[in-house]
């Protein structure tokens, strides 16, 4: 019994981390943008396919199908910059339309995908270790990817984190964030400053979308499913503007939903899960946004 | 009479007259399914344009609407228009508890809890058999009748038209009373607005029920219309799809959600090209995009600015927007 | 200015290409409605290619009593409510003589009106036993693979009487597919006065089935009833593999004995026993020289349905031959079919309008389906 729930816990936390990874990417970009990206996901899912078909189709070494994935997303985040964000902002587009531009893209996005790589899952070479060959510590299973998945959590957070209050970018980002005209006027080039927080953004979930695919596969899930919805859920818990209160979010979430299966119903999971959201939603106080 | 609202009536005359002139049932069909979601996006006019409250979960009530009429008129057998009635009910029960949240919440999170809900329902419409039954689908739903027959396609066109006619009274005649302007209030400014002996929750609840109502009777008549319903019409993506309506046609505007409504359900439809099959939601989410972008008030004040031109008003002096 | 009068010019050349109707003389029109987008996605290429395979080789020989077979191609994005709006299209816009699809069950209960009201012979490769002649009656809707009834009685049949396995514990999704499964295996399982031990939903897109799994561990099956749709299947079984269930057979449904299934799953997926529709392994000469054709002009392997679609056009070629053209004799000459040679066997019309209960059921070993049964 002892053993079973602590397998469910580790699995729940293994889930719950790729929400967090997800989570991260958003509260990412509202810190310095303060916009809520729906095309986020797309991002991880055009992260995990390029990289895909670098590695699998193209046989480039791993790391470079990596690295050359994250900088072609990041270029993505440029163009999304130039073509979406920026008309919008000079038309005084509010955040509502550039939600629905977003949520538009990321079905173009996801049908751009579907006609270039067809709709079939592919499976994702096994790089971060075997899925059928875990670590087994008693009688408790514990897959290799997740230590992955953890590892560059920890790292990342932390490098965030001295990202945001000790460079100069970092603070500049976070003025920008918080008000464009004063930023100006403090001398930040606040252009630049916007197009390295979607270039960062989008790059970074596309490392995310790589991490997500041997869990995910490399599926339309990553686009379209309802992760995305999760990585936002993850990110509100975290308030918004706090990286690891955001990575504790998702794995929350993870952990919730393993345990309302195990101990309720695993039928009525995601109605309980979002229950609970809007409950911790509405009864915390007032949020700033 | 002016100019303008001649101008109006001509083209209102001439999209009244389309299903005299064109017998293709296909394209009556869409149109009346165009009519439909042209009720929700008035709603959501409504919601977000007047009230400043985002909801990204209203396929709920267009699916709660939809399965209520569906279950009470084939339980009971009685006659389609109780089945809207209690639906319009039902919806503007659960509209009224939503807005809840939105007393403390706003913006993105109120959007989060709209989803929330979405998905809340959306399981429980699929999973609850002996109600709904869930994902096999609710078969033999009864169409509306006249004089003992089924309805024609070109009969449901007039009276969902007559429907949406009906809202958009409701709505223009709210928005301009005291109400619009509290919630407009509301809108710009939350906190000034209760400051200023606003009963800012009652706005709240009566806008989210008001939506909600506008909806579910949009989901009431599309049960009666396809006979058949099942879980994935009411999906996540439908609730976005909405919005896209309401924000393509003019947020802001009161023929937003008429016109929004019309144009994101045929645009898809006129990509349906032979041997374009999988790029058909490519391109129309691309055009949906580019709707937004280049025209991000939406497409109701440009039609607006062009009968204003056809009828000579000049725009600089003659201005009169609903702001 | 310029760029807002160039929307509005492509929009009215969009309207304007929408009424332009191509009007070619003496066709026989059928219409294809399935899957390209969406959850069902993986399906639409493989039923789009067999149907064009069939339809090219009849059209290469001439074409059926001397009229070429001209088909329309739609995507019912596996929603029903997309499903009736491409239908209409289908039927009252390009009046199609017959129609392919939809393959998704929940769509063909939406559209089967429409095709009734307007005498349009329908052939599907749906599978839900909820849409059957027996059920709603439709003359005018026909099934090209066997029922999902018959595959779970089989399955259930062979797990029972062969493997003497007496806990069974089910996953299934929560699509109509999913459920339908689920309903038939429990009631089968309650004929032979099993009762199912365990009975778990994972949802589809849903990449972790660890709490489902463990619950299931719980209740100490001897055998592990898999009714989820592919990405599903693959996540089941890796995790089913990681747990140590010990000595416990993992039984699939169709969708654990596909491709699509088994790439993603790897090494995990073998010993699975599943029902199968169809397999490109299946050493029948039909079969065989389907996959030939199929893989020389697609270079890629068919799957389930695909030879559906295959022998559908086939059949509706070989009934409009015998009757002519009219669809009320069509729809005749369907129910009449008998012992029409197919890849998927002989074919004959039984009363729910089913032309076959052709299945297998195989054992994945090594990276091959080493086939136990065929079943007809």
């Amino acid at each position: 019994m002892l053993s079973i729930w602590i397998q469910n816990a580790v699995s729940g936390v293994a889930i719950g981390l790729l929400y967090g990874l997800i989570g991260l990417g958003v509260v990412l970009f509202f810190q310095t943008t303060n916009l809520l990206n729906f095309a986020h996901i797309s991002s991880a899912m055009l992260g995990a396919y390029l990289c895909y078909m670098f590695n699998v189709t193209l046989h480039l070494p791993f790391v470079l199908a990596m690295v050359l994935a994250i900088i072609l997303v990041a270029c993505y985040g440029l163009l999304l910059k130039r073509f979406v964000y920026e008309p919008l902002a000079k038309r005084e587009g509010g955040r509502l339309e550039f939600i629905i531009a977003t949520m538009m893209l990321s079905v173009f996005l996801l049908n751009a995908v579907i006609v270039l790589w067809g709709g079939v899952p592919k499976p994702f070479p096994n790089v971060f270790g075997d899925p059928a060959k875990p670590l087994i510590i008693g009688s408790v299973a514990i897959q290799t990817h997740s230590l992955w998945v953890l590892g560059y959590v920890t790292v990342f957070v932390i490098a965030l984190q001295s990202f945001f209050t000790k460079t100069m970018t970092g603070k500049s980002l976070r003025a920008v964030a918080q008000n464009q005209g004063a930023a100006r006027l403090m001398g930040i080039d606040v252009e630049k400053m916007l197009t390295i927080s979607f270039m960062l953004s989008t790059g970074i979930t596309a490392l995310a979308g790589i991490l997500l695919a041997p869990a995910y596969f490399v599926s339309l899930d990553l686009g379209g499913g309802i992760i995305g919805i999760k990585g936002f859920a993850a990110a509100v818990v975290g308030r918004m503007n706090k990286p690891y209160v955001a990575l504790l979010g998702g794995v929350l979430i993870g952990l919730a939903e393993n345990f309302v299966v195990l101990y309720a119903s695993s039928v009525y999971r995601d109605v309980i899960t979002f229950a609970f959201l809007i409950l911790f939603l509405v009864v915390r106080k007032k949020a700033e946004v | 009479m002016n100019r303008k609202s001649v101008i109006m009536l001509v083209i209102l005359a001439a999209f009244l007259a389309i299903p005299l002139v064109d017998s293709n049932q296909y394209h009556i069909y869409m149109l009346d399914r165009a009519l439909l979601n042209a009720m929700i996006a008035s709603g959501l006019v409504a919601l977000t344009g007047l009230a400043g409250q985002m909801s990204l979960g209203h396929a709920a009530f267009y699916g709660i609407g939809a399965y209520a009429s569906a279950i009470v008129t084939k339980t009971f057998g009685v006659p389609v228009i109780v089945g809207v009635i209690s639906a319009a009910v039902l919806c503007l029960v659960i509209g009224m508890l939503l807005s809840i949240p939105s007393f403390k919440l706003s913006g993105f999170y109120l959007s989060l809890v709209t989803i929330s809900f979405g998905n809340i329902v959306w399981t429980v419409i699929v999973n609850w058999y002996s109600l709904t039954g869930g994902s096999l689908g609710l078969l033999g739903i009864q169409p509306i009748r006249i004089a003992g027959r089924a309805i024609t396609r070109t009969e449901f066109f007039y009276l969902a038209a007559a429907v949406l006619a009906l809202i958009y009274f409701v709505t223009t005649r709210m928005a301009r009373s005291y109400i619009g302007r509290g919630l407009r209030a509301v809108r710009d400014d939350e906190m000034a607005a209760e400051t200023a002996g606003i009963d800012t929750k009652r706005l709240k609840l009566l806008v989210f029920s008001l939506s909600a109502i506008y909806a579910g009777i949009a989901g009431a008549l599309y049960a009666h219309l396809s006979t058949f319903l099942s879980p994935e019409s009411f999906v996540q993506a439908e609730s976005a799809n909405f919005v896209a309506m309401s924000v393509v046609g003019g947020i802001r505007h009161m023929l937003g959600g008429t016109i929004g409504g019309l144009a994101v359900t045929m645009i898809p439809e006129m990509l349906r090209v032979k041997g374009w099959e999988i790029y058909y939601l490519m391109g129309s989410s691309l055009a949906i995009l580019v709707l937004v972008i280049m025209l991000p008030n939406g497409l109701a004040p440009s039609f607006e600015k062009f009968i204003d031109r056809l009828a000579g008003i000049d725009r600089k002096s003659g201005k009169r927007q609903v702001k | 200015m310029i760029r807002r009068r160039l929307i509005i010019g492509i929009l009215a050349v969009a309207l304007l290409s929408v009424t332009f109707v191509a009007s070619a003389a003496a066709t026989f029109k059928i219409a294809l409605v399935a899957p390209f987008t969406g959850s069902g996605s993986i399906l639409g290429e493989y039923i789009k290619n067999a149907l064009v395979l069939a339809v090219d080789e009849i059209n290469a020989a001439g074409g059926v009593k001397g009229r070429k077979i001209e088909y329309v191609i739609y995507d019912d994005a596996a929603s029903p409510a997309t499903a009736l709006n491409v239908v209409n299209k289908a039927i009252l816009n390009d009046q199609v003589d017959a129609m392919f699809g939809p393959n998704m069950s929940s769509c063909v209960l939406a559209v089967n009106q429409i095709a009734k009201d307007n005498k349009v012979p329908m052939l599907v490769g749906a599978t839900s036993p909820s849409f059957g002649y027996d059920m709603i009656g439709n003359d005018y809707l026909f099934r090209l693979r066997a029922d999902d009834e018959v595959k779970v009685v089989n399955l259930v049949k062979y797990a029972v009487e062969v493997l003497k396995l007496k806990k069974p514990a089910i996953i299934h999704g929560s699509t109509d597919y999913c459920v339908v499964a689920k309903n038939v295996a429990v009631d089968s399982f309650k004929k032979y006065g099993i009762n199912t031990v365990a009975i778990e939903q994972v949802k589809e897109g849903d990449k972790d089935a660890a709490g489902q799994l463990l619950k299931i561990k719980q209740a100490n099956p001897d055998m592990l009833i898999g009714l989820t749709h592919e990405p599903e299947a693959a996540v089941v079984i890796k995790q089913f593999r990681s747990f140590g269930f010990g000595n416990v057979t993992v039984l699939g449904f169709t969708a654990w004995g596909v491709p699509a299934f088994t790439d993603l799953a790897g090494s995990a997926a073998d010993g699975v026993i599943s029902v199968q529709g169809f397999t490109p392994e299946y050493k029948d000469a039909k079969v065989q020289e389907f996959v030939a054709k199929y893989k020389a002009k697609w270079n890629s392997m068919p799957s389930d349905p695909a030879q559906a679609y295959y022998d559908g056009v086939y059949l509706l070629k070989s009934v409009v031959e015998k009757v002519g053209f009219n669809r009320t004799d069509i729809m005749k000459g369907l129910t009449q079919v008998k012992n029409f040679p197919g890849v998927q066997g002989s074919l004959t019309c039984d009363a729910k309008h089913n032309f076959t209960n052709f299945s297998l059921i195989s054992k994945y070993k090594g990276g091959v389906w080493d086939i136990i049964t065929a079943i007809f």
